[in-house]
């Protein structure tokens, strides 16, 4: 689904952002990106819809190659973004109007639009909002019109670039679950981009980004395995995984690949409760 | 002196159809050199508090004096702002100069500092900040990174020696060494120029690492307020208020429902480990 061949990428001031990256989207996967701060992971983020073209390699989505200019307005209809600030998101004082927006631009028919809108609120929950204005909501709220916004124009592949890190902690479970909703029951491809390493609990792929090149690439409970190598490029391990390696290694308990609350009180009650 | 808060009302468009109490008889002291952690959901009033620390906004009704300076009046009110350092959620509305230099200059200028006076605080607060003074005093602050951004902004306000420093979410939207590093900072420099802070945050883990006291609102009310141990002792209660008490807040909550006998109060991993380290080799003593 999106391919991302040998691409390296400058910017003006000739800071390098991503160096000679190359990987593998399958359709239908849901991807975690993490990196610290000044990464590369943003930059990536904004390859995927052709917002910044490599400055050497290819990305080539779907089949198309993002620096084809005639294939740009098929790019942007197939891989939607959701940015950090949803603030800067929001162009209208409507609600309906704001998610209609895409679509609109992309020259839907009326009939079509209202359909199309009424079920991007009703996917992302903000259905009773449809009428309100836009700067009343909470930050989780502009968000979810952000992504009704997109799904509006039915994308294949949803982008998240750290869409989540201004919400509060319910804003921010909200929002997972609805894009995880939006992979399973859709089969939207989803690629998320964050600092939160809890999110990626639950999702099928980590790819760790440090200094423009990929550090690792694998299932979550394989990365967070690592955790050593995680600090050591200004990541950390969840909650749950830092308590497992401090019981283990003060002989405590082995709690295996826990990951989750859930998980880790499962596993405690195995090895420690005799009853 | 502190900040007294005597029962604080404010409402929204107050008299108009559309009027709205975010904030209801509040009653809180900060004291001199205290870390205060703020917590509450969105909508809970957090930011309309902090607004009236440094006049903002002022109360419907109600008393806010800092360091006896009632903000209510316009003369006093510039006297109590002058105390009160603030840094918000988004750094980017923050920022405004060409330079970081002259951006974190911009306020000691305002105080009348003379000239060595101001450069000296600059480099002192750039320092403090973890800003290379060579690398980023004459670079523009549109070209840093949100990271570099949100230290520009913390040593521009800190460099004013604020007696009160209050914090909307610093560390949001950093990456785990960023949280570290903001939060590592913060203390230090409360305990260089021993101001107060007030930080409201999330992440009641970084709230549990630092503050001496934490205050949970909720509907524009003080729902609770007490050291991290009293207050995250109620994990459960939190939790189910939509807050994120800490993990091992909530770990040891759920393992004492199913069974195990733990100490109360354990909020962080360490503690909770201790604790679990009776039942080593499965000897639970049940």
């Amino acid at each position: 689904m999106l391919s991302v061949r040998n691409v390296s990428f400058s910017y003006e001031n000739g800071s390098h952002a991503l160096n000679d990256v190359s990987l593998e989207i399958e359709r239908g996967e849901f991807v975690c990106i993490i990196g610290h701060n000044g990464s590369g992971k943003s930059t990536l983020a904004k390859m995927f819809n052709g917002l910044l073209l490599p400055t050497s390699g290819s990305v080539i989505v779907d089949g198309m190659d993002t620096a084809d200019d005639e294939k740009m307005l098929d790019i942007r209809r197939l891989v939607g973004i959701v940015f950090q600030n949803p603030d800067n998101q929001i162009v209208t004082t409507v609600v309906r109007e704001d998610v209609a927006f895409g679509p609109e631009n992309l020259g839907v028919p009326t009939d079509e639009m209202i359909v199309r809108v009424d079920e991007a609120l009703a996917a992302v929950g903000m259905e009773s909002y449809a009428e309100s204005a836009p700067h009343m909501l909470s930050g989780g709220q502009k968000q979810r019109i952000a992504i009704a916004g997109m799904l509006a124009m039915e994308p294949q592949v949803l982008i998240l670039d750290e869409a989540t890190a201004m919400l509060d902690p319910m804003g921010r479970k909200d929002i997972l679950r609805i894009v995880r909703d939006l992979n399973k029951e859709k089969g939207i491809t989803v690629v998320m981009i964050t600092q939160y390493m809890e999110e990626a609990v639950g999702t099928d792929r980590m790819i760790v980004i440090n200094d423009g090149s990929i550090a690792m690439d694998g299932t979550p409970e394989a990365i967070f395995a690592r955790g050593d190598e995680l600090r050591a490029i200004g990541l950390d391990v969840p909650p749950a995984v830092e308590l497992r390696e401090l019981l283990k290694k003060r002989e405590i308990a082995d709690c295996g690949d826990a990951m989750t609350l859930e998980e880790l009180s499962s596993s405690l009650c195995r090895s420690l409760l005799k009853n | 002196m502190p900040i007294v808060i005597e029962k604080l009302t404010y409402t929204y468009q107050s008299g108009s159809v559309n009027a709205f109490t975010a904030l209801h008889e509040i009653d809180l002291t900060i004291n001199d050199g205290e870390f205060v952690g703020l917590i509450g959901h969105t909508g809970s009033g957090k930011s309309t508090l902090i607004q009236q620390l440094n006049g903002l906004m002022q109360p419907t009704s109600g008393i806010v004096k800092v360091d006896g300076y009632d903000m209510s009046d316009k003369k006093q009110r510039a006297k109590g702002r002058a105390l009160v350092g603030m840094v918000f959620q988004y750094p980017d509305y923050q920022l405004f100069d060409e330079t970081v230099y002259k951006d974190i200059s911009f306020g000691p200028k305002n105080m009348k500092l003379d000239a060595e006076e101001v450069d000296r605080r600059v480099r002192e607060a750039m320092r403090l900040v973890g800003l290379d003074f060579d690398e980023f005093a004459e670079k523009s602050p549109f070209e840093l990174s949100g990271g570099e951004k949100r230290r520009t902004a913390l040593a521009g306000i800190i460099a004013m020696y604020p007696k009160y420093l209050v914090l909307d979410e610093p560390m949001a939207g950093l990456d785990p060494a960023g949280r570290r590093a903001v939060l590592k900072m913060i203390d230090d420099f409360r305990k260089q120029l021993g101001c107060a802070v007030v930080m409201v945050s999330h992440s009641m883990d970084d709230i549990a690492k630092t503050a001496d006291k934490v205050v949970v609102l909720r509907d524009g009310k003080i729902y609770t307020s007490g050291t991290p141990e009293e207050i995250f002792s109620r994990a459960d209660e939190l939790y189910e208020m939509g807050l994120e008490p800490p993990f091992a807040a909530r770990l040891a909550s759920e393992l004492k429902r199913r069974g195990f006998v733990l100490p109360d109060g354990i909020y962080t991993n360490a503690a909770l480990a201790d604790a679990l380290d009776a039942y080593k080799g499965g000897l639970g003593n049940v």
